[in-house]
This record gives structure tokens, sequence and C-alpha cells, in this order.
């Protein structure tokens, strides 16, 4: 297949993950991705954008810019913001607490995504969320166990 | 945010909205927490209109389960839709709280009975 990118900003509201979801879905039909791996795509999406709204712009109001590019062996989606900052994503997948109330956010995109990479850049963070089409080694994409 | 409570003696039925979002997720369980508080801490959560969930979400039913379980009672989960039953999955919320198919089930559950 051809690669294809779809970009597009929303503005980090209450409720704005939601939009970003079913944009990303539909994203994601289009590039032929099977749908079971877009709920878990979509899953680390709204983690992604929620991060956004709630670290990067506790002070003051901006958007979220998603970017989808569709590739021949995966689907990568890109959620970036100019907040104040999210802090760092754990290197590794750390399993919260059994009843633990918060850090889910990270488990779930890292669980539900083949690979999760944070990038600082020109004042822009990013959350990059990479789904393959076909199920992937473990040690796929330097993820540590 | 709608969510609307059913009471069947000693146990409550809470049937969630939607989402269970960031968005709305502090009310929910706001809302939750205030029954068990003063209801029978005995609450089964009804999945079955919940279309879309994240971890804001999640953190919500669980504050319910531990709060239930401290009063003496027990929460379980009943009917998620597909994307909320993989998040639930994902999550491993199954390994702490009992998720089944059917309200009957659930009432047993949270009684200690195991489901029929």
């Amino acid at each position: 297949m051809t690669r294809r990118r779809e970009l597009i900003l929303f503005k980090a509201v209450p409720g704005v993950a939601l939009e970003a979801v079913r944009w990303v879905e539909a994203g994601c039909a289009r590039a032929g991705l099977d749908a079971q791996r877009a709920i878990e795509l979509s899953a680390a999406v709204i983690e992604a954008v929620n991060n956004s709204l709630e670290h990067g712009y506790t002070l003051t109001p901006g958007e979220v810019c998603l970017v989808l590019d569709a590739e021949p062996d995966r689907v990568v989606v890109t959620v970036t913001d100019r907040g104040s900052g999210l802090p760092p994503l754990p290197a590794g997948a750390i399993a919260p607490a059994p009843l633990a109330e918060r850090g889910r956010g990270s488990w779930i995109m890292r669980r539900s995504c083949d690979d999760v990479r944070h990038v600082l850049a020109d004042g822009q963070q990013s959350v990059v969320l990479v789904k393959l089409r076909q199920t992937a080694p473990q040690q796929l994409l330097g993820e540590t166990a | 945010m709608t969510i609307s409570f059913d009471n069947r003696g000693d146990t409550d039925i809470a049937r969630l909205p939607a989402t269970l979002v960031l968005a709305n997720s502090p009310a929910i369980r706001a809302a939750l927490l205030d029954r068990i508080a003063t209801g029978p801490a005995r609450l089964v959560l009804d999945l079955s209109s919940v279309e879309f969930a994240d971890s804001s979400g999640l953190s919500a039913l669980l504050a319910c389960v531990t709060a239930a379980r401290r009063r003496g009672g027990d929460v379980a989960m009943v009917s998620p839709m597909p994307r909320v039953r993989a998040l639930i999955e994902l999550t491993r919320l199954d390994d702490v709280v009992a998720v089944v198919g059917d309200e009957q089930s659930a009432i047993e559950r949270v009684h200690g009975r195991a489901a029929a």
C-alpha cells in the first residue's frame, strides 16, 4: 500500500479526546487497520490526549495536533502539544498496583501499542504511538521487557 | 452525564452513561462514592451503555471498589461493550473485580457467591 498522512488540530478542551478517538478510528479504517487493532490504538490515543489536557495545558489554553501516518506495515499516531510539559514516559511498561487509582494512562499506552516514544523538540512535545498491522516479536522496536 | 441507580434490596445497581472519560469521571466518581457511603455498599456497575472509557474512568470505578470493600461490601461489573471490555482486560481490572455477563450473576458476586 502507499503511505498516507492525515493531520488535524483540536482545541485542548474537556471532551476533545473522544473527538480525537473518532478521528483516529476513521483514519485507521481508511488505512485498512483491523478493527481490534484500531480499538487498541485509540485507547492509547485517548490517554495521550488526556495527558496534553492534564499536564500540557494546565496554565494556558491551546491546541492538540494529531498526525496519522499509514505505512505499509504500521499505523503511527503522533499527538503533539505546546503546553507546559509532560513528565517523561517511563522506559518500560510498568504495571500499577491492582487497585491503584493512578498510573494507568502510561500503562495503557504501553500495553496497547507496539512502541511508544516521547519526543521533545522546538518547544513541542509529542507522544508517538505505533501500531503494527501484524503481530510482532516481543523484542520488536527496542521495547524493553 | 447521566447516572441512575436502582435498588434491589441490599444491592444498588448503577447504570453508567455512554462515556466514562476525563471530562465526566470526577462527577461519576463522586456520585458512586456518595451512593456507597449512604447505601448498602454492594454495588453492581452496569456498563452496558458505556461506549468509551479511559484511565480516569477506570480510576473512578476502582475508587468505588476500594470504598465498598472498606465498608464490608463489594462491587461487580456487568455487560461491558467490546471496547470497554478490551480496556478492562488490558489493564487487568478483571483480576481484582468480578466482570460478568448478566445482572443476576453480578448481584450474586457482590454477595460473595459464585455466579451460577
